[in-house]
């Protein structure tokens, strides 16, 4: 191990270049493999097609601030139940993801793409949080959604649905 | 607008409570159908539903019903799942006037068929007929006596068919609070037409069996000249009623709530090979059967999965005419998979060359178990190729979604313009389903044989790594993690046969259990949140009284599953006999009571899992 510390170049959606620790790029289970694939060559761009820089560089805040934690086992059953069981999103990562409504959702996108699990529990976890205990017509607001459902259906979903009240 | 796609939309909506994924389901159609398609979401809603009272029934299904409200008959299905979890029936007997069969049970009662026309029964009301002195068929059930339980008793009312063959082939069915008769006279028998009536009677009422018996029966008569077999009649989703006919290898369903609609679908092989038996519905439009071919190069056995799309068969079909499957699939050919599972499962012992097994294609066993996602379970076995006892066996098991399916039949569809032969086409790619879709998984063979699923922990090994390995088939993996969670909920001991007196006292043990009783259970949601039920096949193995406990004389397969909401796809019951000739069609079960006739005695001994007042 060099005292070096090793660099990534990240190439985002609208050609921008970022160059990032290989320990923070490795927050992204898909950066990570790719670099594993790619060998270790020098000065190459890791081309991110999906991921603008305007959210690449809020990611890469979130990584560079987790960067010291042991990376989640590879999809195990474990890191799957500890991901559900810990409700709470740390406080650091709740200031973090105060963002609008559609960096939100970019984020948790790119998270999804880049593979980056903690991030896209955040991401599900805030969102989920925005949803708790609104009505429906509450939630087609905040979320611009057109009701498509007719006068009979939304009845007819009401009443089996009636069992839930409490 | 939410841009997320499904998956990720899954995820939030899986964080969130039940009253609120309720909300999202209300808010747009997109929502409600990730939802509804969702097994893990559906299983949260489903936990909390069993502590609630239950909903309203679907609107379609109390158009179907009358008497009991929907709330009373959801509650009392939900006593019948907990009975059964707890193997609590009530033993109830009594005896049959002679020369009478039991032909079905269901709803709580029992249907008779008087085998002898001209025995007239004491006590009976015979409803108004023309020509005949005694009713074809008795109607038995516990009199709706409260109070002082040394008063029940089995109170009988007798249905007289407007038009009667007598005791030829004849066949019921009861259930969703109808009475299905299906009568058939054999063309070689004194008519020189076939005739085929069916008769739907209206059976549950809250007075049932005090004077209200049916109402203008449906009657249906069936134009079908090459018909020569007994048929059988059996409920299936939707209220519909399946028709299933030996030769032509065919089956008819016919839709009460459509007066005369019938449609025909016809069965390939029917001459040469071996009928397809198992037949799964999925919801109200899908059917799922497989078909064995035996062959005469490798592998020495073929088997197919057909599956047919409902919404497109016709009501009459021409003489000779088979039925396209929508979709036909061939299991995956061999090495691949066993490798795959060799990689996959540490506990599974290292056995060398992959070629030394073979698939046989022989598919032991569909069933059905979730009714909202559809989740179909296909199995078969892996063994060995040559004769070697020390390398274990394997079966396979393939899990297919709803939603597999569908994508597969437009993928197919989208293919290929032209109707596919009437010859299944081996080297359909599409018909190689590994790689396409599903989940396969492997048990050892002798744990597995003709049940559902058994050891779901060995299986959520296999099928998280799975998961992994497919990451980009977003089906797949949520409903194995739904049935990981099933795994949690299992009893983890296999319940024995005991001296305990409580056991004995109703005669019924249990060599083990091996419910999935989340899967079950999950029916109950299929059906409170407005989805149908779905049928999952019963075994009840019977042995004399008194003999070891692994002592298996007889199986009797019973062909009727319960499509209605509990359904003990691989529980098997041991009932002590004293008749050696005991006719096998006289033990019937219908997922709620076991009903078995002494054909010496003719006294009928009743398990009834769903009696309000189990004790």
């Amino acid at each position: 191990m060099s005292d070096k510390k090793q660099q990534v170049i990240l190439q985002t959606s609208d050609d921008e270049q970022f160059t990032v620790e290989k320990i923070v790029a490795e927050r992204s289970a898909m950066i990570k493999s790719m670099m594993e694939d790619l060998g270790e060559q020098e000065g190459q761009a890791i081309p991110l097609p999906n991921v603008s820089s305007s959210v690449l560089t809020k990611i890469l805040e979130y990584c560079d601030h987790h960067k010291n934690e042991p990376l989640p086992a590879a999809d195990s059953s474990d890191a799957d139940d500890s991901r559900r069981k810990t409700s709470e999103i740390g406080e650091w990562d709740a200031r973090w993801i105060q963002v609008d409504q559609e960096m939100l959702f970019e984020i948790i996108l790119a998270a999804n793409y880049l593979d980056i699990k903690p991030l896209l529990d955040v991401g599900c976890k805030t969102v989920a949080n925005m949803i708790k205990g609104k009505t429906p017509e509450e939630i087609r607001k905040l979320f611009n959604i057109t009701n498509d459902f007719t006068p009979e259906e939304e009845e007819q979903i009401r009443k089996e649905n009636e069992w839930a009240e409490e | 607008m939410l841009r997320p796609g499904e998956a990720i939309l899954q995820e939030i909506f899986s964080l969130l409570s039940p009253k609120d994924i309720l909300s999202c389901s209300a808010t747009c159609k997109r929502f409600n159908g990730i939802i509804t398609s969702s097994s893990p979401l559906q299983l949260i809603l489903y936990r909390k539903y069993l502590q609630v009272p239950p909903p309203s029934l679907h609107a379609q299904e109390q158009t179907l019903r009358s008497g009991a409200s929907a709330n009373q008959e959801l509650t009392r299905i939900i006593e019948t799942e907990r009975n059964l979890q707890n193997l609590q029936p009530r033993y109830d007997s009594f005896t049959l006037p002679s020369k009478q069969k039991i032909l079905a049970v269901g709803e709580g009662c029992i249907v008779t068929q008087h085998l002898v026309n001209t025995e007239k029964v004491e006590g009976s009301t015979v409803l108004p007929t023309n020509s005949k002195s005694s009713p074809d068929l008795t109607i038995w059930s516990r009199s709706p006596i409260t109070g002082d339980e040394q008063q029940l008793r089995w109170t009988h009312k007798e249905l007289q068919l407007p038009v009667s063959f007598e005791e030829e082939g004849i066949a019921v069915d009861v259930r969703e609070g109808f009475i299905a008769v299906i009568e058939t006279r054999n063309k070689r028998k004194r008519w020189n037409g076939n005739e085929i009536k069916i008769w739907l009677f209206l059976l549950f009422n809250e007075d049932v069996l005090a004077e209200h018996v049916y109402e203008k029966p449906l009657e249906v008569e069936l134009g079908s000249p090459n018909i020569y077999s007994p048929a059988e009649i059996t409920f299936i989703p939707g209220g519909r009623l399946e028709i299933r006919w030996d030769f032509p290898n065919s089956v008819q369903i016919l839709d009460p709530k459509c007066r005369g609609d019938i449609k025909t679908l016809r069965f390939p092989f029917d001459e040469t090979f071996d009928a397809p038996r198992d037949l799964v519905y999925v919801g109200e439009e899908l059917m799922i059967t497989h078909v064995t071919i035996p062959g005469f190069f490798e592998p020495a056995t073929s088997g197919y999965i057909l599956i047919y799309d409902l919404t497109n068969i016709p009501s009459m079909i021409p003489h000779n005419s088979v039925t396209q499957p929508d979709l036909v699939l061939c299991l995956p050919h061999f090495p691949t998979n066993i490798s795959h599972f060799a990689q996959l499962s540490s506990e599974t012992p290292s056995y060398g060359e992959h070629s030394e097994y073979c698939i046989d294609h022989d598919l032991t066993h569909i069933s059905s178990s979730l009714s909202l996602d559809g989740l179909v379970h296909v199995g078969t076995p892996v063994r060995p190729s040559h004769d070697s006892t020390d390398s274990p066996s394997y079966t396979m098991a393939l899990t297919l979604s709803r939603c597999d399916i569908r994508r597969l039949m437009n993928l197919s569809s989208a293919t290929s313009n032209d109707p596919p032969d009437t010859e299944l086409d081996r080297s359909d790619p599409l018909s190689d389903m590994f790689g396409l879709f599903g989940q396969f998984t492997y048990f050892k063979w002798d744990e597995w044989q003709d049940k559902c699923f058994i050891d779901l922990k060995k299986r959520g090994n296999i099928l998280l790594n799975v998961k992994q390995s497919r990451k980009s088939w977003a089906w797949g993996p949520r409903e194995l993690s739904m049935l990981i969670e099933c795994h949690e909920a299992l009893p983890q001991d296999h319940l024995s046969p005991s001296s305990d007196s409580k056991e004995s006292q109703w005669g019924l043990s249990f060599e083990y259990n091996r419910i999935d009783l989340e899967t079950a259970h999950s029916n109950h949601l299929g059906k409170a949140l407005g989805g149908l039920g779905d049928i999952l096949p019963c075994t009840v193995d019977a042995r004399p009284d008194g003999q070891p406990s692994d002592y298996r004389r007889e199986t009797v397969r019973m062909t009727k599953g319960d499509h209605r909401s509990y359904s003990l796809g691989s529980m098997k019951g041991w009932i002590p006999l004293d008749d050696d000739k005991r006719d096998p069609d006289h033990i019937c079960f219908d997922g709620r009571m076991v009903a078995y006739q002494n054909s010496v005695t003719d006294e009928v001994n009743v398990w009834d899992f769903g009696a309000g007042d189990a004790n």
